[in-house]
């Protein structure tokens, strides 16, 4: 018979191999998953949901609607005032996608996506046919302009915070400099790390 | 038996160890000396990342640091970006200690902890990441850095509230302020400001005089001149620049000298068991530093056997030696930098805003006390368990006797190993010039200059393009 010690190593050895391998498990997309207590998927996610049912929902959409017209946005700076590198236009992105699908309101392309539709017009203009080439100067322009900043306030001793973000999105007509909507989402997390591990 | 060939198992696992952590620092300088010298720094990205084993698994954090340093210095800011975001991730996952890495390092040396970086590596991380950004136009994504930094002066200062040890930046604040100005924040350049003349004046690094004069011409201008008598600033000089909020600029950045490294300092002497520990050492200039102090008080239990008439280990005396880091710093003929900038006839010299020399040796100075009683401790332990171990495995043999002694002293001699990690890649100094211009393209003659005002090294950087109050950053490396 093994002797104890390799009989424990025995039973051990597997254990120890499987735990050194690679695990893959797929999730839902809508999933909470928080590792380190940053901003992620989720948070992008949750302000993404509020500014489209706050957005959607409000009065200034009735002004155009009783005019039997779709109001024209254009998506400006969404300045980063937090302490994260933060993409804003994952949940950008997600209401524009959502206005848009609405059937309430246009888009036009922003000032980066404009100049490469502009570039590829005056090389229209030399090499596609009469017909097909698409002219300058025939642009819509946007009655609205979608802006706004999200901000962090953190509170931290040690290896405890707590992080407040706040993201705010407004609409501002282009003419009179009108503010017509701001939607705002709070979260808040409590982040704790461990001082000591094995 | 079994005992004699488990101390021999131990002896050989132990100078496994100790020879893969043994002169790593001294092998990686002299890797990198080459390519840095000739400011090559896509050669020594080169090195380093086909010697891997130069850094180790404890030395994550250094290994990203300084391929992130590289690739700045070689103008591939997003490629820098991604290697020191990497290492300033790695430093807040290493906040949580591992009990059994901090065990082993007490007896062995604190090689096998992982690196964690100075506190002023750190701030150098996320100004180099600022650096990077504002390379690129990324105006947010420095002030992003300059607030992820301000949370890390705030834990500083909390820890260190009660003494005088580093827990802000004058540099970093400085160029905090130009990027807040930039985007047209006026009261957080001011506040910036105000901490940036504060941490000047707090040490070690110098307040640059043309930058006190700066700040108390724009406290003034800004409605705070309160912040002038606070600060003891005084009124500019006469014939200094006049700057208006949010200008358009081009922000020079030079890198001056090659940057500081450690070394080993060895002190060797005489621990009495229960008495005290007096340790000398001789310092390049031929003088002797001498530490004496007392070593752990006698113990109860050695005070009872005395009584008692029986025999005590109080008062034996063993020969230790340990191991402290020290500075190495290197010569350096760039001395600073004059810039001319197209358009105009006036030359504009640089202004040192930091200097890593006199942070290192701030840094090695504030952790003296704390280094030298953990290596004491440390020494102390592994002598005594030397001592107890060779008492343990006594043979018939007295060559195995002998062999076993000797290759117990050589055991815990060679285990002691300073620490001398550090990312001698950074510059000696960090200069800044900043000139205001109008909106438009320009190019800049710059020349590396000596003490004595020779011309070291020159560069044309060209197209230089400045918008309407914009910051325009370039830099420029020196290591000569």
């Amino acid at each position: 018979m093994f002797p104890v010690s390799k009989k424990i190593l025995y039973w051990l050895l597997p254990v120890l191999v499987a735990g050194c391998t690679t695990k893959v498990a797929r999730v839902q997309s809508d999933s909470t998953i928080d590792i380190t207590g940053k901003w992620n998927d989720t948070d992008s996610r949750l302000v993404a949901e509020e500014m489209i049912k706050d957005c959607l929902s409000q009065r200034w959409l009735y002004k155009w609607e009783s005019e039997n017209k779709r109001p024209t946005v254009i998506v400006g700076k969404i300045v980063n005032k937090s302490h994260e590198h933060i993409s804003v236009e994952t949940f950008v992105k997600d209401v524009e996608r959502a206005l848009l699908n609405s059937g309430k309101v246009d888009f036009v392309a922003t000032k980066t996506e404009r100049e490469q539709l502009r570039d590829e017009k005056e090389d229209m203009a030399e090499n596609a046919s009469v017909q097909t080439r698409k002219d300058m100067g025939e642009e819509t322009g946007a009655d609205l302009m979608m802006i706004g900043t999200l901000n962090t306030i953190v509170d931290q001793e040690g290896g405890k915070a707590v992080v407040f973000y706040q993201t705010n999105m407004e609409l501002v007509e282009i003419e009179n400099n009108r503010k017509v909507w701001i939607g705002e989402k709070k979260i808040k997390k409590y982040v704790e790390r461990a001082k000591t591990r094995f | 038996m079994k005992n004699r060939v488990y101390l021999c198992c131990f002896i050989c696992i132990i100078l496994s160890v100790i020879i893969s952590c043994a002169g790593r620092s001294a092998m990686r300088l002299e890797k990198l000396l080459d390519a840095t010298l000739q400011n090559d720094p896509l050669s020594a990205i080169r090195v380093v990342k086909s010697n891997p084993r130069l850094y180790g698994k404890n030395s994550v954090m250094l290994y990203n640091m300084d391929i992130g340093v590289l690739y700045h210095y070689a103008g591939m800011y997003d490629s820098s970006t991604f290697y020191l975001n990497r290492a300033a991730e790695i430093y807040s996952e290493l906040f949580t200690r591992s009990v059994t890495n901090e065990a082993a390092a007490i007896m062995i040396n604190d090689n096998v902890r992982p690196y964690r970086s100075k506190p002023y590596e750190l701030t150098m991380i996320h100004q180099l990441l600022a650096f990077n950004f504002l390379a690129l136009g990324d105006n947010d994504g420095a002030l992003v850095e300059t607030r992820r930094a301000q949370l890390l002066f705030d834990e500083l200062e909390r820890k260190n509230r009660a003494d005088d040890k580093y827990s802000s930046d004058g540099m970093f604040h400085y160029v905090s302020s130009i990027a807040y100005d930039a985007a047209g924040e006026t009261d957080n350049s001011m506040i910036s400001l105000y901490k940036a003349i504060q941490a000047f004046q707090r040490g070690p690094v110098t307040l640059p005089g043309p930058i006190g004069e700066f700040a108390y011409y724009m406290f003034n201008k800004n409605d705070r001149p309160d912040d002038n008598v606070r600060l003891d600033l005084k009124p500019q000089a006469a014939g200094s620049e006049i700057f208006k909020n949010n200008s358009s600029e081009i922000i020079f950045i030079g890198y001056a000298g090659r940057g500081p490294a450690l070394d080993e300092s060895i002190w060797a002497g005489t621990y009495v068991k229960d008495g005290m520990l007096v340790v000398n050492h001789t310092r390049p200039d031929g003088l002797t530093e001498t530490i004496s102090t007392t070593a752990p008080p006698i113990a109860e239990s050695e005070m009872r056997k005395a009584g008692k008439g029986k025999k005590t280990d109080s008062g034996t005396t063993f020969h230790i030696k340990f191991a402290l880091p020290t500075l190495k710093t290197y010569p350096s003929e760039t001395s600073d930098f004059s810039i001319r900038c197209s358009g105009s006839s006036r030359s504009y010299s640089s202004i040192i805003i930091n200097d890593l020399e006199k942070q290192a040796q701030k840094y090695l100075d504030d952790a003296k006390n704390a280094n030298l009683t953990r290596t004491v401790a440390r020494v102390v332990l592994r002598t005594i368990t030397a001592q107890k171990a060779k008492e343990q495995v006594k043979t018939d043999n007295p060559l195995a006797n002998l062999l076993i002694n000797v290759g117990t002293d050589v055991l815990a001699d060679q285990m002691e190993r300073a620490d001398t990690r550090t990312c001698f890649l950074l510059p000696r100094t960090i200069q800044i010039a900043r000139i205001q211009v109008k909106p438009g393209t320009y190019s800049l003659d710059v020349n590396a200059r000596g003490k004595s005002g020779n011309i070291v090294e020159s560069k044309t950087i060209n197209d230089i393009t400045v918008m309407s109050h914009q910051k325009t950053f370039v830099f420029y490396s020196s290591f000569r």
